[in-house]
């Protein structure tokens, strides 16, 4: 029987392939902004691969934050977030998996992406393969702390929503081009455990507080 | 079905509802009236569980509730159809949808997105979720705003058809609606 959270997940789904500048959007902002680094910074090849891992971090925190006011901003002007709240279902799971549609349909074409451009940047393979494992680790933790940021300025804009993703999702960003950059020593492995730790733990804390947050509005 | 004891509600600092007390039994019908800001939409979200930093104590005996707000719930970048097949409370059979989408004139426009209808037919696409859903409890906040004489009165029919099905209907309308068992002012 397709419940709740199956249709749910069907609901999202549709939204983002109807409406196709929530996905198409970060990954053309991602194209763009990977392709004006080698122009400002010239086609020296060591300078780029030393520089690859820090452009593409920044380059896909930059086209996630054009995603991040899908999550919740809708539901909430349209209506469907009292539905939601009346449904007497886990709100717990319900924004979980709007949280996985947005990273499925936003993060997940430009992990693949980024593994081309890589190239383009010269990255060794070995360090590509390293880059694909801190994105798949790193990405949730950029639309958990994005949604945290939607579901506080349901009533605001996407720059408030910015401003407060950015220095959040720093220790990520952190953690995933020092893995990057070690990826010929021992120390890789320190510095992807740590990621994963982050993503293991921020799953029930930041998906808690976007529901704290959202509740607030509802007083 | 629904006892509210001493209900206090403030926005802003602001007391919008004051020691509210009232009692709706089962099959009834109850037209909230009060003027613009009175609160009456605030009560309905407070009945249906969205607002909960409320004094007072209300007593439900049934989760199974329907809320219908100002705004619609509806998607629109989603077409009817999909907006009625994903509404998840309830099932729509392929028969059931085609019978609601029927008697609201929806039928020509089940593959339209909800972007390009108007209001009037929005309302119609959310009294179709109405039709469709089997609840003990509706809560309508101005079912009856934009919509036609004919859509008027399929809406009353509908409510009083829930009515005879044992549940119970609070709406709130600035019109008068000779269908519900009482009213109650705020």
């Amino acid at each position: 029987m397709r419940n709740f959270y199956f249709k749910t997940f069907q609901r999202d789904s549709r939204v983002y392939l109807s409406r196709s500048s929530s996905f198409l959007g970060p990954i053309v902002f991602f194209l763009i902004t990977i392709t004006l680094y080698p122009i400002a910074f010239g086609s020296d090849e060591e300078q780029l691969a030393e520089l690859a891992a820090g452009i593409i971090w920044i380059s896909i925190l930059l086209a996630n934050l054009l995603s991040h006011q899908f999550i919740f901003n809708e539901d909430y002007k349209d209506g469907s977030l009292d539905l939601v709240l009346t449904s007497g279902k886990s709100l717990f799971l319900w924004a979980s998996i709007k949280i996985f549609v947005n990273w499925y349909f936003s993060s997940l074409p430009l992990i693949f992406i980024s593994i081309f451009t890589s190239f383009m940047l010269y990255l060794p393979f070995d360090a590509a393969l390293i880059l694909a494992i801190t994105l798949f680790l790193g990405t949730p933790i950029l639309s958990m702390f994005g949604a945290l940021a939607g579901a506080l300025t349901l009533e605001r804009g996407n720059i408030v929503g910015s401003s407060i993703v950015i220095p959040l999702c720093l220790p990520a960003l952190i953690l995933g081009i020092l893995a990057i950059q070690s990826y010929k020593n021992e120390e890789l492995f320190f510095y992807i455990f740590l990621l994963a730790a982050f993503l293991f733990f921020s799953i029930p804390i930041l998906i808690a507080s976007c529901l704290g947050a959202i509740k607030l509005h509802f007083e | 079905m629904i006892k509210v004891e001493h209900l206090f509600y403030s926005f802003n600092d602001l007391p919008l509802l004051e020691d509210l007390n009232f009692e709706v039994k089962s099959s009834e019908i109850i037209h909230l009236k009060g003027v613009n800001g009175s609160g009456k939409s605030t009560l309905l979200k407070i009945l249906s569980g969205i607002l909960n930093n409320f004094q007072g104590k209300i007593l439900l005996s049934t989760d199974n509730v329907f809320f219908l707000g100002h705004n619609l719930g509806l998607k629109d970048s989603l077409t009817v159809n999909d907006n009625l097949l994903l509404d998840y409370r309830f099932n729509a059979e392929a028969e059931s949808l085609d019978e609601a989408c029927n008697i609201f004139d929806l039928n020509s426009l089940r593959d339209s997105k909800l972007f390009s209808l108007s209001q009037g037919q929005k309302k119609k696409v959310s009294l179709v979720q109405f039709f469709l859903s089997k609840c003990d409890l509706f809560l309508l906040d101005e079912p009856f705003a934009n919509l036609d004489k004919k859509g008027i009165e399929l809406i009353e029919n509908m409510i009083i058809d829930r009515q005879n099905q044992g549940a119970s209907i609070i709406f709130t309308s600035h019109e008068e609606h000779n269908i519900s068992s009482r009213e109650l002012i705020l």
